[in-house]
């Protein structure tokens, strides 16, 4: 971990809002993909903000150094979203163009090609369930292995595996129609 | 025939998108907020005083007291409850655990202020089964949660805040749900009918949550709704600062406006109040 962001780091775990801050706009960028990534929908992306960075301010006292931490966060960040995937009985999606419109803004990208591949991977992941979408995005997009995946969400590897292969095949041919 | 998939993926993975960053700093400037309210609020009026103390650095004695003091609560709690009778009791247990095994499917809420027990849930997945209670019974503060939370179709929400709006709740316990479900709601008619739930309600809880919205809320219209709620607190010193702050840097000039109406009538009722403060 760089030196700057360890001082961060020991300066809000004794209380120093502005050190928390700092942490908070070094990682936020990354965190916000993260969400929006999994829960597909701008107003639930800012709660989960609020929430997740909440979290983090009062469980950093806890951080032992053991683990970069953004691992840390990640993990945080993983397991909140996919509580709320879970408990949210009501599904919080808009028209699939209203979602994807919204990737416009508070995201901006510059390629329009690559704006459609990521549109269109977007509309495939966002039929996903739940849980598949979380696996999805944390190993395909995050690139998180399989066995920090399982340790994350507390689910035996065999079945992670289970579930990529039905997420790959559903998008497989949700795909298709883009070829 | 290329693999879609995996050429998506690569496209993808390359390269994150960037998030904009005026979103960015909007959510700092509110996460700000959120942790100032949480290091500094003493003025939330909860049943109990929740007081924050770092267990690494309290001395064992001092926690081992805690510990004692809360089972002993509990405990006195539990035997001498007055709404505690062994029909709700066994009830109250069916509740819980029906709404931990997500065995409740569909609920459905009256409420009859002419009743003893004026809210009345009724389960439609287990034949004839209905629970009713007061605004203070534990069970019916779990299953509003539930209910607020949990039902998909906006217009059931809409009823259910009308409902509860119509109703006038003054419990905090029950404030508190309503308040957490205000600010999970993502759709604006269903936030303002919540707000006016919160209208007839002087307790602090109430004016913080009323704040929290006219300082923090995206959407203008909730902000003018939370705002115009906030009369009822308009001789409150704390209401006051946050109204001349309003009535400067919100973005919107109706919320302004209001703000500034609002601070003027607060002034001019302290002035004819009494003597003239000079």
């Amino acid at each position: 971990m760089e030196a700057n962001i360890i001082e961060y780091i020991r300066q809000a775990q004794k209380g120093d809002q502005r050190a928390f801050h700092a942490l908070v706009t070094f990682y936020d960028n990354r965190v916000s993909n993260l969400i929006y990534s999994i829960v597909l929908n701008r107003q639930d992306t800012e709660d989960l903000y609020q929430e997740i960075f909440l979290k983090v301010w009062k469980k950093i006292r806890s951080f032992q150094f053991r683990s970069d931490f953004y691992s840390w966060l990640y993990k945080i960040t993983v397991n909140t979203c996919y509580n709320f995937t879970k408990k949210r009985a009501r599904v919080r999606t808009e028209d699939g163009d209203e979602i994807l419109d919204n990737t416009i803004y508070p995201f901006e990208d510059n390629d329009p090609n690559k704006l459609e591949a990521v549109k269109a991977l977007y509309s495939a992941i966002q039929n996903l369930s739940p849980r598949l979408r979380t696996i999805t995005v944390m190993h395909y997009l995050e690139g998180t292995t399989i066995s920090n995946i399982s340790v994350i969400l507390r689910i035996e590897e065999g079945t992670i595996k289970k579930y990529l292969f039905r997420a790959r095949e559903i998008l497989r041919k949700e795909l298709a129609f883009y070829a | 025939m290329p693999d879609i998939f995996e050429k998506e993926i690569s496209e993808y993975s390359g390269s994150k998108l960037n998030i904009n960053e005026k979103w960015l700093s909007y959510q700092r400037n509110k996460l700000i907020g959120a942790i100032d309210q949480i290091e500094s609020s003493n003025a939330i009026d909860f049943p109990f005083k929740w007081i924050f103390f770092k267990f690494q650095e309290a001395p064992l004695s001092f926690a081992l007291v805690c510990i004692f003091s809360l089972i002993a609560g509990f405990s006195a709690g539990f035997f001498f409850n007055a709404s505690y009778s062994g029909g709700n009791d066994r009830a109250g247990l069916n509740i819980m655990d029906m709404l931990s095994s997500d065995k409740i499917s569909t609920v459905q809420l009256d409420i009859d202020k002419n009743l003893a027990e004026p809210y009345i849930f009724k389960f439609l997945s287990n034949d004839d089964y209905q629970y009713a209670g007061r605004e203070n019974d534990q069970n019916v503060i779990l299953l509003l949660d539930h209910m607020l939370n949990n039902t998909a179709n906006p217009g059931d929400r809409l009823k259910l805040a009308r409902k509860l709006s119509d109703t006038g709740v003054t419990n905090d316990m029950a404030l508190s749900v309503i308040i957490k479900a205000l600010l999970l709601e993502d759709n604006t008619a269903i936030q303002s009918v919540l707000i006016e739930s919160l209208q007839h309600n002087e307790t602090t809880t109430a004016r913080d949550a009323l704040l929290q919205i006219v300082i923090g809320h995206y959407d203008a219209p909730v902000r003018l709704s939370a705002l115009k709620y906030l009369t009822q607190f308009s001789s409150d010193p704390h209401v006051t600062q946050i109204l001349k702050v309003v009535s400067i840097s919100d973005e919107n000039p109706s919320v302004r406006y209001t703000a500034e109406k609002l601070l003027m009538a607060s002034i001019k009722s302290v002035q004819t109040g009494g003597e003239i403060k000079k």
